[in-house]
């Protein structure tokens, strides 16, 4: 209360306890929201606070070797020397900029400003213990052998400077770098043992680990010394499993859920008119009829084309994914930079008639041979839905698609171990050009499980030397003419029934503000992602 | 001679757990897929770059390239002693996973059947005592409904209404999370079909024991109606109720399965189904071991409350 001085005829102030605690509240009212907003002197959000809460974690174990889906869990707890933006183009992570070559080894100056979450150093010798660690098995993970086929050796130069050797060539090295290289802790690691990833997960990423029960419930909390100044915008996250597509869906439009990742686009449906975004990243995996081209008939080239003219991948994608997929125009999805359209698409469209005269030319068919094939296939869901809709397909030209449903886990190992005759796969390439053409179609290449180019297999040296020049260059531009005489050379050949592209899709409450939907399956960055709520 | 029944059913009851565990070895040996793919994990959508050396190195490091009689007696003799080795996926101890997990399932299990037992029972009595009445037709077209409702459906539309629309209970999570209130759904959703079959057998068993002259007697000695039936009617009705309840525990740890799943409960349901789709070979052995020994204990209770319900039981 403001009153007069009678002596001095100044103003001067005499306050009561009342007076005192109101001012003490509105100063402290004051200070907090002063605060709020000038907390962080390098705000990069908009809004800081909020616990993240979605879906689908598959991980059984947290440690920087494993992969997953959705992958970008791993980015959430660790960094590795490379990164890659929304485009998916590799930019410097950890390290300061991207590697310097001297022909024989590459060279990563790195971060001097950056620790692990349990305030070790992160350096040239912690770079150089998690790739030793990883390469010697110490890690049970699908990376192991890769890494060890690739790399011939690591080197610590200075205490911020790291050398690569390669084994030989690897035109994938940066993106392989950016995807899958990542850095644990040294000294959690030692501490412990075979429980990092279970009990404990350290690393120099945006989020620091909290708490983790595999297949169930992990609890992720901010790192407020993550090397990018402001971020992340949130203060933790939570990922549960939620395995009824029904209870996740109904979890998301109750604002249980923030987002999900994984769902049918039956569900589509369910989220009209609930205030759910559902938004769709084009032509993320590729669902091909993978062919054994080591079996006797499927060895015949009229057969596979025969094959490839009686599916129609457009009724899969209207009736299967709800229109969400793209048609077969390109090896290539519409994204990459290397796509091209190829100039002639009937050899992958559906032609009835073409089919039955090629089945009767290799002897099949009314007055010839019946002909049954095994599809083998990963069970519900869309899996199920499809191998249906094929085995009607093939059944128009005469073909006896018997289909066998087993665990997904067991469809990949029959994959790669070659024990099959068609199956129903569905593939996340990569950034790389070299991920939809020497890896598929080149001999040797890692994802070529049909035999293509093999021993034994179905055999075109001009599709081998095609898939090995354009293996040679990371620039589609440069390769603009291989490409196109690759992907006409196996739109002919067909090692695979192409299909379509399916979209992958995320769908989020209102609140959940600056995520983009990825262009490959899984690979959302979260570290930018804030709440309005 | 009680003390006696018991050591001579104990003992009757190891050859039966041996066979459950030779039974589980055999069944995790006759699961399709390579553990070793399993154990180094499976690159996304098969774009694998596991070599064939890497899985020869798991395989020898699993103990997989070891004679299947090695591998059973080794494995065995650990669980004699309590450990069932560790997941293949994620080097988890197997004892250590299902020991999180089997208080889940049991909080479940107990739950529902004290429920389905109160209910049952006490629609069975009162449908009995209004035998041909038009309380007895409602009652019994209520167990019909229960024994008709599969638990799967009914747990969604729990879940639309009293999770979804009306918010007064979680839609997921476990009982650490939330408290009892996560039981509630799940165990509405399950209790439902024990609860009619309870109630059809404590009706049929209760009118059979109602019938008898003893009964009349009571009744003839002049005792007050609650007293006969819940002093000699109730009592000698409860013997095949309780075969039933038995029957029905047991029958519940295969049906939580789907519960545990839709409702994110991490019981031993969700541990077997993930360890079956990640062919996590040491997880589904312990599983199965536990579930199987449970049943056999159960069994084991059950026959031990018959004698002291009905002491007319031969020992």
């Amino acid at each position: 209360m403001k009153i007069r001085n009678s002596l001095t005829g100044a103003y001067g102030l005499r306050l009561s306890i009342h007076d005192c605690v109101v001012a003490l509240i509105l100063a402290v009212a004051a200070f907090t929201l002063v605060g709020a907003s000038v907390a962080r002197a390098d705000d990069v959000c908009p809004k800081y606070g909020g616990t993240f809460k979605t879906v689908d974690i598959s991980y059984s174990n947290l440690d920087p070797s494993q992969v997953a889906n959705p992958q970008y869990y791993m980015r959430l707890l660790y960094d590795g020397l490379l990164d890659f933006d929304h485009d998916l183009n590799v930019v410097p992570g950890l390290a300061l900029d991207l590697p310097t070559s001297d022909g024989e080894r590459y060279v990563f100056k790195l971060r001097d400003d950056v620790k692990f979450h349990d305030g070790t150093d992160f350096n040239a010798e912690a770079v150089k213990f998690n790739v030793e660690r990883l390469i010697a098995g110490e890690v049970r993970s699908p990376l192991t052998g890769y890494w060890k086929k690739q790399l011939k050796s690591v080197e610590v130069i200075d205490e911020y400077t790291v050398a690569f050797v390669p084994a030989g060539e690897w035109p994938t090295m940066l993106w392989d770098f950016a995807s899958s290289l990542r850095f644990a802790s040294p000294t959690a690691v030692n501490e412990l043992g075979v429980d990092h990833g279970l009990k404990g997960a350290v690393g120099t990423g945006p989020f620091m680990f909290k708490s983790f029960e595999p297949k169930n419930l992990m609890i992720l909390e901010r790192n407020p010394n993550y090397y990018k100044a402001g971020l992340p915008c949130l203060d933790g996250i939570q990922a549960r499993v939620i395995k009824s597509g029904s209870v996740r869906a109904l979890s998301l439009i109750k604002g249980d859920l923030d987002m999900i990742n994984t769902f049918p686009e039956t569900q589509f449906p369910q989220f009209q008119g609930s205030g759910v975004i559902v938004d769709e990243g084009k032509s993320s995996t590729l669902t091909v009829l993978a062919v054994n081209t080591k079996n006797s008939a499927l060895a015949d080239l009229r057969i596979r084309q025969a094959i490839q003219h009686a599916v129609d991948g457009k009724e899969l994608i209207d009736n299967v994914y709800a229109g969400m997929g793209e048609e077969i125009v390109s090896i290539f999805p519409s994204w990459h930079p290397a796509f091209t359209v190829a100039e002639e698409l009937s050899p992958v469209r559906q032609d009835v008639e073409k089919a039955k005269a090629l089945l009767a030319d290799a002897g099949y068919g009314p007055g010839g041979k019946k002909l049954t094939l095994q599809l083998l296939t990963g069970s519900g869901g869309a899996h199920t839905q499809r191998a249906i809709l094929l085995q009607a397909q093939l059944a128009n030209i005469g073909i006896d698609l018997k289909v066998k449903s087993v665990a997904y886990s067991q469809v990949l190992t029959d994959l790669q171990s070659g024990n099959y005759e068609l199956i129903l796969w569905q593939m996340l390439g990569g950034p790389a050009i070299i991920d939809y053409a020497w890896n598929l179609y080149g001999s040797g290449g890692p994802n070529n499980f049909t035999f293509y180019n093999e021993e034994g297999g179905y055999q075109n040296p001009r599709a081998e030397e095609l898939a090995l020049e354009i293996a040679k260059s990371n620039d589609p531009n440069e390769v603009r003419a291989q490409i196109t005489e690759l992907q006409d050379t196996v739109f002919n050949d067909v090692p695979l029934i192409f299909l379509n592209w399916r979209n992958h899709r995320t769908a989020r409450t209102t609140s959940v503000k600056d995520l983009e939907t990825a262009k490959l399956k899984g690979m959302e960055d979260l570290r930018e992602v804030w709440l309005d709520r | 001679m009680f003390f006696k029944f018991v050591i001579r059913r104990v003992l009757f009851s190891i050859p039966t757990i041996v066979g459950i565990v030779t039974l589980a070895f055999l069944l995790g040996k006759l699961i399709p897929g390579d553990p070793a793919v399993a154990a180094l994990g499976l690159d996304l959508d098969g774009a694998s770059t596991v070599s064939q050396e890497e899985l020869e190195r798991v395989r020898t490091e699993l103990g997989l390239d070891r004679p299947v009689i090695v591998q059973y007696m080794s494995w065995f003799g650990d669980a004699l002693q309590g450990d069932l080795g560790r997941s293949s996926v994620n080097r988890e101890s197997v004892t250590a996973l299902i020991l999180r997990a089997f208080p889940n399932t049991m909080f479940l299990l107990l739950t529902t059947i004290s429920t389905a037992a109160l209910i049952g029972i006490s629609l069975g009595v009162f449908s009995a005592l209004h035998r041909g009445k038009s309380a007895d037709l409602v009652a019994r077209l209520v167990t019909i409904v229960g024994v008709s409702t599969p638990p799967f459906w009914l747990a969604l539309v729990l879940i639309l209404v009293f999770a979804f629309n009306l918010n007064l209970f979680p839609m997921n999570g476990s009982v650490a999370e939330h408290g009892w209130t996560a039981l509630v759904l799940p165990t509405a959703s399950i209790a439902l079909q024990p609860a009619a079959l309870i109630a059809r057998m404590s009706r049929s068993s209760m009118l059979e024991v109602l019938s008898q002259d003893m009964i009349r007697t009571a009744a003839a000695k002049g005792l007050g109606r609650w007293t006969i039936i819940l002093r000699h009617g109730l009592p000698n009705a409860l013997s095949p109720v309780i075969t039933v309840i038995g029957f029905q525990f047991a029958n519940l740890m295969g049906g939580a399965v789907a519960i545990e799943v839709l409702f994110g409960m991490p019981g031993l349901g969700s541990l077997l189904i993930n360890a079956i789709f990640e062919n996590d070979l040491k997880v589904i052995q312990g599983v199965v071991v536990i579930v199987g020994i449970t049943f056999a204990l159960t069994n084991l209770a059950v026959d031990l409350l018959y004698s002291v319900i009905d002491p007319r039981i031969k020992l």
